[in-house]
């Protein structure tokens, strides 16, 4: 599938208003809207709906199905989607409450506290519930930097809380489910509940059996000042990928937790030897130096299309900030074996002299090809690298094609100065790399 | 930062979500267990009243231990006016 994200987000805008639709449509004559207080219901319950339908999206976004993968241009791009489709499913939950207690304010206060608080009837409870869960697991993800694996933990609960929320939409006696606020209501509510629990029961009970993970046996590794290089090589098939995709990776060492990590392709296309980067970061990352040659490790994969053959024939710039470079140094690897139409420069930025990683080889490769040419960039002694200055270095900034990879500042300063230079923003690739 | 926007959206929404469920909870409570009075239902005084402040009363045992035979009063008691007690009350306010 070609990618169109403008068609990915239309069929989520389209499926996240059917309430609306269907209301309109199939709704009884009925008016929904005639009064305040039918008003405030109609509204309250709509956001409930759009809300739930959000919520079970977010589970298929993250199932890494391939055709989502190519709408969106990216399994990196899905889980920006899914973020922002979840953070849209919080919000529109939050207006679902406020708008039914809206309807007793002018007479009776007390009641409306009343349906905000846990009470007798138990299909309203599992909607505070799931609501309050809701909100807990989404602040926790988006406003702590805990521990990657207690983070995946704790956000597989959110598919208990969509199984309140399913509870409660068929439970709940509102407008919609006892007068029917429009007709077909209990099987809208089924096929969002179907959708929303079989994308969550998949992403976590049949995604692993059903994916076929290639086995890979630990090759080499080798110790950076901040990272480790780890090589392996297939037990039989090895992987089909292209060069700058990244793959879920899962090692079989006592010594290392076993859940499954994002790590982008440092090896050149089809590589027999797959090579990946990984920079001391966080507890886990930490623990590799355990790791020994021969240890089993799965691989699920690939995924991405930071591809620079999607730009042939164009001259193209890349960019990389700190660990970011590790795609870049298997797309400068695939160089070597391929006729290049345009020139490629890779502007390479660290922090520090000490951070480079594969300098040798990338300056080697640069020597080997005309076209392929490298700026190491130190921002200790040569300041933040910057638009102007690559322009300064490059030339012209326009009718070429970017690819960057790096820190989530580092490419959003880069991208803002390139796009003030006039660069279109179709001409900018960039990989993201950070999942939550 | 990454997600600056969307962070931002849902900490502003939770919050006004936050305020809005605290303010119905705590005024419907407060609603329920406060018996408020209209203003108009409190009665109006003439502007000339003047609260009068009551003496303190002298605590006097009414069934004495030993009868009193022969009490007399020496001069008649002084006729002091009614006490008038201004009682303003006053209409609450929603608490906030």
């Amino acid at each position: 599938m070609k990618e169109n994200k403008i068609l990915g987000w239309s069929i989520i805008f389209l499926l996240a208003i059917i309430p609306i639709l269907l209301l309109m449509t199939l709704g009884e004559e009925t008016s929904w809207f005639g009064d305040y207080s039918s008003a405030t219901q109609t509204l309250g319950e709509i956001f409930g709906l759009v809300g739930m339908t959000l919520f079970a999206l977010t589970f298929v976004l993250s199932t890494r199905i391939k055709a989502i993968e190519d709408l969106f241009g990216g399994l990196d791009k899905v889980y920006i989607v899914h973020a922002i489709v979840g953070g849209a499913a919080l919000v529109s939950m939050l207006f679902h409450p406020i708008f039914l207690v809206l309807k007793f304010i002018p007479s009776d206060v007390w009641q409306a506290a009343l349906y905000l608080l846990p009470g007798s009837y138990w299909s309203v409870n599992f909607g505070i519930i799931a609501l309050m869960g809701l909100i807990f697991l989404i602040s926790l993800t988006l406003y702590s930097r805990m521990k990657y694996n207690r983070w995946k933990f704790s956000h597989e609960f959110l598919g208990l809380v969509f199984l309140f929320a399913v509870f409660h939409i068929f439970l709940v006696r509102g407008n919609a489910s006892r007068d029917n606020i429009f007709v077909g209501y209990y099987e809208y509510a089924a096929a969002v509940s179907i959708i929303g629990l079989g994308a969550f029961s998949y992403s976590l009970f049949l995604k692993n059996r059903i994916f076929k993970t290639a086995v890979y046996r630990v090759r080499t590794i080798k110790p950076y000042k901040n990272a480790f290089e780890i090589s392996m090589v297939a037990e039989h098939k090895p992987l089909q990928y292209k060069a700058g995709q990244f793959i879920f990776v899962r090692f079989y060492n006592r010594r290392l937790p076993r859940e499954a990590h994002p790590f982008s392709i440092a090896s050149e296309t089809n590589s027999p030897i797959l090579t990946i980067i990984v920079k001391k970061l966080g507890d886990f990352t930490s623990k590799l130096i355990e790791l020994r040659e021969g240890d089993k490790v799965s691989i699920e994969g690939p995924y991405g299309k930071f591809d620079y053959t999607k730009a042939k024939g164009k001259n193209q710039v890349w960019i990389a900030g700190g660990i970011g470079i590790v795609p870049f140094l298997g797309m400068a690897k695939d160089l070597e074996d391929k006729t290049i139409d345009g020139t490629i420069s890779l502007f390479y930025s660290v922090a520090d002299e000490s951070d480079f990683i594969g300098y040798d080889l990338l300056t080697q490769l640069s020597s080997a090809n005309k076209k392929f040419s490298f700026i190491a960039w130190n921002s200790k002694t040569q300041g933040y690298l910057d638009a102007k200055k690559i322009q300064e270095i490059s030339g012209s900034v326009k009718d070429k094609a970017y690819f960057l990879c790096g820190p989530p500042g580092f490419k959003d300063s880069i991208i803002k100065g390139l796009l003030q230079l006039g660069v279109k923003k179709q001409s900018i690739h960039e990989e993201a790399f950070d999942f939550r | 930062m990454r997600f600056f926007k969307l962070k931002l959206i849902i900490a502003i929404a939770l919050l006004l979500a936050f305020l809005t469920f605290t303010n119905i909870i705590a005024y419907g409570y407060y609603q329920k267990n406060m018996k408020i009075i209209p203003i108009d239902d409190i009665p109006q005084l003439p502007k000339d009243v003047v609260s009068v402040p009551q003496e303190p009363k002298k605590i006097v045992n009414e069934t004495p231990s030993t009868p009193v035979k022969n009490v007399t009063q020496s001069t008649p008691p002084k006729p002091t006016p009614p006490p008038v007690q201004v009682v303003v009350q006053q209409r609450r306010t929603r608490a906030s």
